[in-house]
């Protein structure tokens, strides 16, 4: 981790600019809200520094919170009345817009706007038909693999798209790779940075064209616990129970000190590993696929409270986090662009191993349902993958977890 | 009117941060109220009849009360113990008091990431088991051991307290008390339950009271280390309630199910105190 | 009692050394991995742990660079939520030694009507959990203009009737001659309070200051929602902050908690003396 501008000197470029302009103009200030990390922090700091520049009346007063505890954080001070000006908002902004806490941003974004940003970053921050937020970014995920493994055991390493394994072929390597002394594993096959989390299990359950929820995100049954997803889980589960390739327990930095031999990760864990583990060798591989591909896409966008004094200044700061500065954004955080001018512009993204997740996020991209109730239904896919991982029968765990999720459905379709 | 002045700088604080915001939640059980809403729907007693359908609260309340029950049991009796090994006239006494007593006065977030990291599969706890040549536990990845990990942590970390409490009780107990019994002839064990266990009464009381009122409450480390799971086996009462308020906004049903605990607390309290009423002396 | 040979005696003596060692050991360990991890860099932290062995303990390749980072955050430096913590609970435990001391007294000594039945409503709203009153509490703090300020994080906090509850069973036991020799002397309630009763009670006094120190300290739900912002965020909620959306920086995490260990755990170690002798009195005697 780099020193940033100390915060000393953007506040003191930010009070210099105050009192500069003071006197001659009203000064607004915005509250602008984001999920903690010092990287991002650091790099959205320089963002808005910038932007700062170019709107010296405008005043933004940045705060970050840990992201286990973010939501509820924007829901108490939505609920207080005190909500902040502008914020990254994700795939819960359904439940914030059923209540009325968004603004609409449909007359603020252009066509030319709209055009520009690519389909798959305009699903979560949709609602009803209607947009709620503007992407800042995109994410998705990939396989990384530990190449002097793979090197060592002769293993070919895929580097296109058509050449992704498809479930049977990955088990075989992973059952290959994984290594054992008597009761201990030393190496695990298969390893999951977002562990049992629904971001790495939903596609898995697309890939054998299961869907979480029925199309209207009413209900649970018949889809949550239908053939196809009771087959995906079961392949899920032989991987802990009966492959014994990945390990109940995340392994903290498994990966990076051998002890995993293919991860799957994030697009932005690369930046990790390059930074914090400069002397690794792996490489970027396409994420297995059954009857297709899929992989989850999906990111931080930009929302406005509706209650904001400002709707236009705080537009204009979402502007240019988005829009204006997408491509500074980009490079420093190390998350994927979503906009089409970047894509074309820019000829990284379609050379190795960026083109991997950039065809992924154009061809094999699926969201996260955007419920009002995303919450519950985290919680849900949470506990059931705990369930299967630890070896309950598949079948009555899914139609459980069906009968309480179209109850919470019921309730929070508000 | 001197009373009035000593006491009213407490009794706002009292009222104004405790009684008032019960009221609040006890009159918002009473409504389907949503974090995200300004409308609010009163419902009357639906709330409360929602928690009693619903498994998950049923869960969270057998869970609540295993883990109370194996708590407090193992926590009283290694307090007991620890305090009557340190009774045994030992040089060094303030260390021992003081290594059992660190973790009391360590937050509960510092030793819940630290020992969410001992439990891991690829944690100290495996370590220590694997040199041992023992094979290596799920612990909090398991639906058997996850609760009683949980329980094994809180020991460690609270039991200095308890023992703290023992061994002042066991100090207070006059010494010729042993040494007549001794004249008379009776065992060690004889004097140990028919002069310490007794006389220790006041100190059980506290030990047991306290303990179970905060073993009901446990939050932090289901929150940090477990998030209720595996297959809700984790799943506590408190731990749900804050999910339904602050992860599914529905402050009206967290409310009603808040009103329940406190019930179910308030009568374990009456019915220790009852059970262990007593004034003994000698 | 039947003698015992000198042998039976230190063998007996030995035994117990043995199991004392031993329970120690296992209470210090979780302490000492702790501080060895946060002194090393966070690959090697798991690296050593199995098999187990003096690596575990000690580190490799000594650095530094976690407390460096931690101390260089930014926007804000830990330092910044180290100041916090403790301004907050500084300021905690000095009013609330103030104000329960007060209403302590009133129950210990002074006759009213109503008085056990005040004294049974305070103690009552001891059993309600924090999480019951989150909401309406910090509606009632935005009322008040109190949300990201200190005063939300010190002032709810000052009223305590499980700190009543001890002192009072505390004063309960000053012998009341020595307060009545006071009071014939002339002096008012309040003279009593101050030149008999609290130079008598220092080890309680001491032992509920560092109570509520410590409960200040490990509070992490409360500040989380009252005072979010950076400038005010205290320890516990910066560890909590470690965990971030790609990967946990354990060795961050482990450093802050050594952090947050220390100020607590050396006022511990100072003030034993008092801790031990006021709480076990006071819980005692109840």
């Amino acid at each position: 981790m780099t020193l940033r501008p100390p915060s000393g000197v953007l506040a003191a470029l930010i009070f210099f600019l105050a009192l500069q302009t003071a006197s001659a103009q009203q000064k607004i200030t915005l509250r602008f809200w984001m999920s903690a990390d010092p990287a991002l922090e650091a790099a959205m700091d320089a963002l808005l520094q910038e932007y700062a520049k170019a709107n010296p009346t405008i005043a933004v007063q940045r705060d970050a919170f840990p992201f286990n505890e973010y939501h509820q954080k924007l829901a108490t001070a939505f609920a207080a009345g005190e909500p902040p000006d502008a914020f990254w908002m994700d795939v819960r902004t359904a439940a914030f817009a059923a209540q009325g806490s968004l603004l609409v941003l449909e007359r603020y974004l252009t066509p030319q706007n709209k055009e520009d940003i690519i389909a798959s970053g305009l699903i979560e921050p949709v609602w009803k038909g209607r947009l709620y937020g503007v992407p800042m970014h995109e994410l998705t995920e990939g396989l990384f693999v530990n190449r002097t493994m793979f090197e060592e055991a002769g293993i070919k390493i895929p580097q296109r798209l058509n050449e992704a394994w498809t479930w049977d072929q990955f088990v075989e390597i992973a059952k290959q790779l994984t290594k054992r002394t008597g009761d201990r594993t030393d190496v695990w096959g298969f390893g999951v940075l977002r562990h049992l989390s629904d971001w790495s299990i939903l596609p898995i359950l697309e890939q054998n064209n299961a869907t979480p929820l029925s199309p209207d995100l009413k209900k649970a049954t018949g889809y949550f616990n239908s053939t196809a997803a009771v087959e995906a889980w079961r392949w899920y589960q032989d991987l802990f129970v009966k492959h014994k390739v990945i390990s109940v327990d995340p392994i903290p930095e498994g990966f990076p000190a051998g002890k995993i031999a293919i991860f799957q990760a994030p697009s932005t864990y690369r930046a990790v590993l390059d930074k914090r583990y400069p002397d690794f060798k792996y490489a970027v591989v396409p994420m297995f696929k059954a009857k297709r591909c899929a992989v989850t896409a999906g990111g931080w966008n930009v929302s406005i409270a509706t209650r904001t004094k400002n709707p236009d200044a705080a537009w204009s700061l979402v502007d240019s986090l988005t829009r204006v500065q997408h491509a500074a954004w980009v490079r420093t955080s190390g998350y994927l662009p979503v906009r089409k001018s970047l894509l074309q512009r820019e000829p990284t993204y379609r050379q190795y191993p960026w083109n991997i997740f950039t065809e992924q996020l154009q061809q094999c991209a699926v969201h996260r349902p955007p419920t009002a109730a995303y919450n519950f239904l985290f919680d849900t896919v949470l506990a059931v993958a705990k369930d299967v991982a630890v070896g309950r029968d598949v079948q009555k765990v899914l139609d459980d977890a069906a009968v309480r999720l179209d109850g919470a459905l019921a309730r929070g379709g508000r | 009117m001197t009373a009035a002045g000593f006491l009213l700088p407490a009794a706002v604080g009292i009222c104004l941060f405790s009684i008032l915001p019960i009221a609040q939640a006890l009159r918002i059980s009473f409504f389907d109220y949503s974090l995200l809403s300004p409308q609010q729907t009163a419902t009357g007693l639906e709330n409360y009849e929602r928690a009693w359908a619903d498994p998950v609260f049923q869960i969270a309340l057998r869970n609540t009360l295993l883990y109370t029950g194996l708590l407090v049991c193992v926590q009283t009796g290694a307090a007991l113990a620890l305090a009557l090994l340190l009774k045994q006239r030992v040089a060094g006494l303030a260390f021992f008091r003081s290594a059992f007593f660190v973790p009391v006065v360590t937050s509960l977030v510092v030793v819940s990431t630290v020992w969410k990291l001992m439990y891991n599969s690829q944690g100290f706890l495996n370590g220590l088991l694997s040199t041992l040549g023992l094979s290596p536990q799920p612990f909090l990845a398991s639906t058997t051991q996850a609760l009683p990990s949980l329980v094994v942590m809180s020991v460690w970390k609270d039991v200095g307290f308890y023992m703290l409490i023992f061994l002042a009780g066991l100090q207070a107990i006059s010494v010729e008390l042993y040494e007549s019994a001794a004249i008379d002839g009776t065992t060690r064990w004889q004097s140990f339950t028919r002069i310490t266990l007794p006389l220790l009464r006041r100190a059980a009381v506290f030990v047991v009271v306290v303990g179970t009122i905060s073993a009901f409450k446990i939050f932090t480390p289901v929150y940090l280390m477990t998030d209720g799971g595996p297959a809700d086996s984790t799943m506590v009462l408190v731990f749900y309630i804050f999910r339904t308020a602050f992860r599914y906004f529905e402050m009206g049903y967290a409310s009603a199910m808040s009103f329940i605990l406190l019930a179910i607390v308030l009568v374990l309290t009456l019915v220790q105190f009852r059970l262990l009423r007593t004034t003994v002396e000698y | 009692m039947p003698t015992r040979s000198r042998l039976q005696r230190t063998a007996t003596k030995s035994t117990l050394y043995l199991m004392l060692g031993g329970l120690t050991l296992a209470w210090v360990t979780p302490y000492v991995w702790m501080l060895a991890s946060s002194l090393r860099p966070q690959a090697e932290i798991f690296q050593y742990v199995t098999p187990l062995s003096w690596k575990t303990f000690v580190p490799q390749s000594f650095t530094l660079a976690s407390y460096r980072e931690l101390f260089a955050l930014v926007p804000f430096p830990f330092s910044r939520y180290v100041f916090n913590s403790i301004f907050v609970a500084l300021s905690v435990t000095t009013l609330s030694l103030i104000v329960n001391a007060l209403a302590a007294y009133a129950f210990a000594r002074l006759e009213f009507p109503g008085r056990s039945v005040l004294f049974a409503v305070f103690l009552s709203t001891m059993i309600v959990p924090f999480e019951v009153l989150a909401i309406p509490l910090y509606l009632q703090i935005r009322s008040f203009g109190w949300v990201n300020t200190y005063q939300a994080l010190i002032i709810p906090w000052i009223a305590n009737p499980l700190g009543i509850f001890l002192l009072r069973q505390f004063f309960q036991e000053i012998p009341r001659e020595l307060e009545e020799a006071a009071r014939i002397d002339g002096c008012s309630y309040v003279g009593a309070f101050r030149h008999v009763v609290i130079p008598n009670s220092i080890p309680a006094l001491v032992a509920f200051a560092l109570i509520r120190f410590q409960a200040s300290w490990d509070a992490f739900l409360w500040p989380l929602i009252a005072a979010p912002s950076a400038e005010k965020r205290v320890i516990q909620v910066a560890i909590a902050s470690f965990v971030t959306e790609v990967q946990t920086r354990w060795d961050l995490t482990f450093a802050a908690s050594v952090v947050a260990t220390l100020p607590v755990a050396a006022a511990f170690l100072v003030l034993q003396r008092y801790y031990v002798q006021g709480v076990v009195m006071s819980g005692l005697k109840g």
